[in-house]
């Protein structure tokens, strides 16, 4: 499991996963995930587009984050999940909790709402 | 377990979306499982010899791609999952647990979820129909 991330001009943490988040991934990248995603106020998008799995553990760690930000008034949405994700997210209706956007400039201004800059 | 089932999934031609899922379900019940059915077991097991505390967790595939069953079997303390109710949906990130996430994805994803007790041993069956449509989200034509 890898997980990158870099700060964009506009404010917004992106972060991006890529691997399975089964039991051994999510261990592989948790204590960094929570340190990047919630340790302080952010705009946090996360990229799961290279998500190939995402169990329940994994689940734990993106809500755990996602509501870190919220109590901080900041704010956590995921992008682009893969299908197989977007079927967990739909099953436990966490899709329903945590925006989920595929369209990169929709993620930017759900964060951001004045940004119109170009994807 | 993975990479066995989705060879298994492979060769009998199952579909994508359903080795998806019977792949996750099988994850969540082994890590259930790993987790609760010895937990009572730890003061006994330090007592014991080295070979009693070797355990056999099986995993059982019947049928074919049309009606595929699998099955994981332990030899811990009963549990039966159709006996937990199911959490409310959480509504609002407030409200939403971190952990408690496993049995919820099976119930969602699988059209059948059974439970048996054979002697000292748990069976937990689970069964994916083609096409399992999740309710109230826009995500069904996955």
């Amino acid at each position: 499991m890898e997980l990158t991330y870099e700060d964009s001009a506009e404010g917004i943490r992106h972060i991006r996963l890529a691997g399975r988040m089964d039991v051994e991934g999510t261990h592989e990248i948790d204590l960094k995930f929570t340190s990047v995603a919630s340790c302080q106020k952010l705009l946090v998008l996360v990229d799961m587009s290279l998500v190939e799995f995402l169990s329940s553990l994994g689940l734990g760690t993106l809500v755990r984050s996602a509501k870190a930000q919220m109590s901080r008034t900041g704010m956590l949405v995921l992008y682009s999940p893969t299908p197989a994700v977007a079927r967990v997210l739909q099953a436990t209706q966490i899709d329903q909790i945590v925006p989920v956007y595929y369209d990169l400039g929709e993620a930017r201004r759900a964060l951001v709402p004045g940004d119109v800059r170009p994807v | 377990m993975s990479r066995w089932f989705r060879q298994l999934a492979a060769e009998i031609g199952l579909d994508a979306v359903r080795t998806d899922d019977l792949e996750l379900c099988l994850n969540e019940l082994l890590a259930n499982v790993l987790n609760y059915a010895y937990a009572d077991e730890a003061y006994a097991d330090e007592r014991a010899r080295p070979d009693d505390k070797i355990r056999e967790i099986r995993i059982v595939a019947e049928g074919g791609a049309g009606d595929l069953r699998v099955s994981v079997e332990d030899d811990g303390r009963p549990f039966d999952p159709q006996a937990k109710p199911s959490p409310e949906p959480p509504g609002s990130l407030d409200r939403a647990g971190i952990g408690g996430w496993g049995l919820p994805i099976v119930r969602a994803l699988a059209s059948e979820l059974v439970y048996e007790r054979r002697g000292d041993w748990n069976r937990v069956t689970i069964r994916t129909l083609p096409t399992v449509s999740l309710p109230g989200s826009r995500f069904n034509n996955l």
